[in-house]
């Protein structure tokens, strides 16, 4: 994360204009948002960027989000990104997947602005990745 | 007394009671079995009861001596034969042992004869002791050969009936055992040693341990009985118990089957638990052992036992235990295997429950996310969202969330429209190749944004169905291929007209594909809860491909789907160009007063034609575009004739002729197909009566379905004509001329009888003698004609000779014909029913009257 540039977020979201909710909050609060459709999308940015922090929805056109955790988790480059589900996927079974999957952190939609941007604030500022603060 | 005396009165009664048992046994039941038996103890009982008698009644000494010898003799035989009902034995052993006794009685009346005339001093002579061996041989050999069948037969069979037969051979051993004793001894020790006396009394108490033998086999207590059947059942019922829990009732049959086979050596057992009856084996006897089980009140265990069996009583006793513990272990399974699937049942509806709850909460929450987040911007506002642009962009946002949120909501309630068959479609007539093309470009922005390329290659088409369904079902498929195409990938809209009345809608994507695994699934709602691809596929949808595919087959159309991982995938809807028609159950009435047609069509203008030319000729019309109605109707109405056409929206015409024909209700109904198909060979082997070719002329119809007359209906059904006549002679030449040909006559003596016999009957023609007993020819004929069940059907008078008109006027309007009696009667006869209606009905002055015969 640099001093100079805002951090940058990597929104892997398909539904336009659930893409373009958190565009619009996360913009405001302060970041730059990249937002990608598809996990494939995703994966192609991620294989020379490094976000400050990765939102993830569950339900993508070419599968399922959980997929890419353990891809960023066990890359050496981007292991320390913290991750960020944000679904509509929210029963007990539902998280409990979204945590074993590895990911730093849960909201579930639909989302509150102030939440959402505590939520981003906190894993932002977070020195220890994978640990969740209640 | 002495003990020797002792013994002898307790072997005596033993076998008495023995013998008075099985005599008493035999004449209650007169089978040959109980006859053996009986003589089997009589002949040791004569011997026995030789001492006492001649002491008391010296005077039989001599006849006694005569018969207590042959008696003696014969016993061995006789408990062969006896063992040859439980165990087969061979004819041939039979029959030498029968010959041996036969021998040794010759031998041994010469030694008695030649005794007494040479009259020798310890009468140890050779041949004595050649006749002595032979006796022993001959006991040995016959009571041991019996022996041996009763313990084989024991090994087979189970419970009382076993142990009986085991005692009986025990008991046979032992006898001949004493008899042997009795020879050995009188050959090897002198006469009045003192040998002789303890002889004596070890054959009495070997011969007396044989009488309780076989008292306990033949005449056996009632206690002996049931301890040895209590093994059984405990044993069974065990048996029963260690079966795996969730065990078939079958299996619990298997177990019954193979015990009362065991307990019984029948030939074959078989549970029965519906109505059938197998068939009895040959030389076999019937028993069966009813259920008296609520669950199965045909069940019954059917048994065929050999006709002659032993110790059949305790058998049956046995297994009608075995069969009740049977039965009440296979009504606890049954139960509780119907508990165990009614609560899978009911969990599985509560899975699917909670699967769709969990389904929806994720649908609704989508657009919620928008409408709430974008809301809470605008809300909370802090000078960003104050530039008109972005509260305009913010609102479009919600609204378009709002909307969405309704159509999922409507989805919802559609889908459950659907299932509870409530969805009202509102059938019209548009160009649907429009439709498509106007549903694409709505689509086209959200295309263009992800830079895909849609292709429509549309014919043109107008359909008749629900405009705004099927714009549902198009923008559904689109809105999917739009949505699980990547960037720049190609969608692929086709329209082309099908061969059947039909169109073919396919819709082609370069997305993602669905798994092998899924594709079956694709249309069920929220079945795809398990599996990360098929959410996907659902996402912002969530009901649209089933309720998609419920709308198509709302429009009686089928939808599929192809689809290659990596490479897309394809759906295909196919509808009918026509309207979904409403099957309805209650079909029209037919017009009572005149032949009727049902015409099965769905051309509304062919329809129209068809129906103006019979309509002109005379016949009612009734009509359907339906094939799946026209077979629903044809259940329960009857018309004259069918007219068929071939290419129907639902059901093809050959289906529905095959159909027609297979069902015994309706294959007598005439079908005449009308049809561009040309396949008349084709038709009338799946048994159409006649084949036209569309179009069809007014006077080619017409002669066409004229000829549908009674002879048609003697080669598809027989014609029955009822005659009433109290004339013997007059049904007789009736009977000689219509029955060869295939007619059937039925008669009556009378008018109340022969009314009668037309209402139940409902023959095809009555034949009526102007002059019966009881009530004149004319009331009858007026009575006939008054009568619902009969008022169709003509009734031809016959008179001795030319009518006066006055009387000719009263049957004026009620008859076909009348007939003066002579060969020219009964040739007019025939000719009318042969040709009966070439004219149209309404041509001829007595159509009103052959209602009921076109």
């Amino acid at each position: 994360m640099s001093d100079q540039e805002e951090p940058l977020i990597l929104a892997v979201e398909d539904e336009p204009r659930n893409a373009a909710l958190l565009e619009a909050i996360l913009t405001r609060a302060g970041y730059r948002l990249h937002v990608a459709e598809e996990l494939g999308a995703a994966r192609t940015w991620l294989a020379d960027g490094v976000p400050d922090l990765v939102l993830l929805d569950r339900h993508l056109p070419d599968g399922d989000g959980l997929d890419l955790i353990p891809e960023i988790k066990s890359s050496p480059r981007l292991s320390g990104v913290p991750i960020l589900l944000v679904s509509a996927s929210v029963l007990p079974q539902d998280v409990e997947a979204a945590m074993a999957a590895g990911c730093d952190g849960f909201l579930p939609k639909p989302v509150r602005v102030k939440p959402l941007v505590d939520e981003v604030q906190r894993l932002l500022l977070d020195e220890v990745p994978g640990k969740l603060a209640d | 007394m002495s003990f020797d005396a002792i013994l002898t009165i307790a072997l005596d009664i033993a076998f008495f009671a023995i013998f008075g048992f099985t005599l008493v046994d035999y004449l209650r039941h007169r089978e040959r079995v109980r006859l053996v038996i009986m003589l089997v103890f009589g002949s040791v009982t004569l011997v026995l009861a030789a001492a006492p008698i001649r002491a008391v009644l010296p005077v039989l000494g001599p006849v006694l001596s005569l018969l207590s010898l042959p008696a003696l003799l014969a016993q061995p035989v006789l408990v062969l034969w006896l063992a040859s009902f439980v165990r087969p034995i061979p004819r041939r052993a039979l029959l030498g042992a029968a010959a041996a006794f036969v021998a040794l009685m010759g031998g041994v009346a010469a030694i008695v004869v030649g005794g007494q005339t040479g009259g020798g001093a310890d009468g140890r002579t050779p041949a004595l002791v050649a006749i002595a061996l032979g006796l022993l041989a001959y006991f040995v050999i016959v009571e041991a050969g019996a022996a041996i069948a009763f313990a084989l037969a024991a090994r087979d069979r189970a419970g009382a009936s076993r142990s009986r037969l085991v005692t009986a051979s025990l008991a046979t051993a032992l006898f001949g055992a004493a008899l042997v004793i009795i020879l050995v001894a009188g050959l090897a020790l002198p006469a009045g040693s003192p040998g002789v006396d303890a002889t004596n009394v070890l054959v009495r108490v070997v011969a007396l341990l044989s009488a309780l033998g076989y008292l306990a086999a033949f005449a056996p207590p009632r206690a002996l009985r049931k301890f040895s059947q209590q093994g059984i059942v405990y044993d069974f019922v065990r048996d029963l118990n260690v079966l795996p829990a969730r065990a078939q009732v079958g299996q619990i049959w298997e177990l019954l089957v193979k015990a009362a086979r065991h307990a019984s050596g029948a030939s074959r057992v078989e549970v029965v638990t519906d109505g059938e009856t197998p068939a009895l084996g040959a030389g076999a006897r019937r028993v069966s052992f009813p259920f008296n089980s609520a669950r199965w009140p045909e069940g019954r265990l059917e048994m065929d036992l050999p006709v002659n069996a032993l110790f059949l009583d305790d058998d049956l006793e046995l297994i009608g235990l075995l069969v009740d513990r049977a039965v009440q272990s296979a009504e606890r399974e049954a139960f509780v295997l119907e508990r165990e699937s009614l609560i899978d049942d009911l969990q599985a509806a509560s899975a699917a429950k909670s699967d769709f709850l969990a389904a929806m909460s994720h649908e609704l929450r989508t657009p919620l996310n928008a409408i709430i987040g974008f809301s809470e911007l605008l809300a909370e506002g802090d000078g960003t969202e104050s530039d008109a642009a972005t509260v305009h962009t913010y609102a479009e946002h919600i609204h378009g969330s709002g909307l969405h949120l309704l159509d999922l909501v409507n989805d919802v309630l559609d889908l459950a429209r659907v299932e509870a068959g409530r969805l009202d479609l509102k059938p019209a007539q548009f160009p649907l190749h429009d439709l498509i093309r106007q549903t694409a470009a709505t689509m086209q922005p959200l295309a263009d944004q992800k830079q895909q390329r849609l292709v429509l290659d549309l014919a043109d088409v107008t359909i008749e169905a629900d405009p705004s369904r099927v714009r549902q079902v198009a923008l559904n498929l689109l809105s999917n291929a739009v949505k699980f195409t990547g960037p720049g990938g190609e969608i692929r809209i086709s329209l082309e007209p099908g061969p059947r009345n039909d169109v073919t809608l396919t819709v082609t994507d370069t997305g993602h594909g669905i798994p092998p695994a899924d594709i079956d699934r694709i249309f069920e709602a929220f079945h795809q809860a398990d599996t990360g691809e098929m959410k996907t596929r659902h996402e912002g949808t969530g009901l649209g491909l089933a309720l998609t595919r419920q709308l198509v087959e709302a429009h009686d159309g089928t939808i599929g789907v192809a689809s290659e991982l990596g490479v897309g995938s394809t759906f295909t809807v196919r509808l009918p160009l026509r309207r979904p028609i409403e099957i309805t159950d209650v079909p029209p009435a037919l017009p009572a007063d005149k032949p009727s047609v049902l015409v099965i069509e769905d051309d509304p203008a062919a329809q129209q034609l068809l129906r103006l030319h019979l309509e002109s000729a005379g016949y009612g019309v009734v009509e359907t575009a339906s094939g799946r109605q026209a077979l629903a109707w044809l259940t329960k109405i009857r018309p004259d004739a069918v007219i068929l056409d071939i290419m129907l929206p639902d059901l093809d015409g050959w289906e529905i002729l095959q159909r027609l024909k297979a069902d015994p209700a309706t294959r007598s109904v005439p079908v005449m197909v009308v049809s561009v198909v040309d396949d008349r060979q084709l038709g009338l082997a799946l048994g159409a009566v006649d084949y036209l070719v569309k179009p069809v002329s007014r006077d080619n119809l017409l002669e066409s379905i004229g000829r549908l007359t009674f002879t048609t209906k003697v080669r598809t059904r027989t014609v029955t004509v009822l005659v009433i006549d109290p004339d013997q002679d007059a049904l007789g030449r009736y009977r000689q001329s219509l029955e060869p040909e295939g007619f059937r006559v039925i008669a009556a003596h009378d008018a109340v009888s022969g009314r009668q016999r037309a209402i139940d009957d409902k023959p095809d023609l009555i034949l009526l003698d102007a002059l019966l007993p009881d009530v004149d020819g004319f009331e009858l004929t007026s009575e006939l004609r008054n009568h619902p069940a009969t008022a169709s059907i003509p009734v031809w008078v016959t008179a001795p000779g030319a009518l006066a008109p006055d009387l000719k006027a009263r049957l004026n309007g009620n008859v076909q014909e009348v007939l003066v009696r002579g060969d020219d009667a009964l040739d007019s006869l025939r000719g009318w029913l042969e040709a009966g209606h070439r004219k149209p009905p309404v041509a001829a002055p007595s159509a009103r009257l052959s209602t009921g015969s076109a």
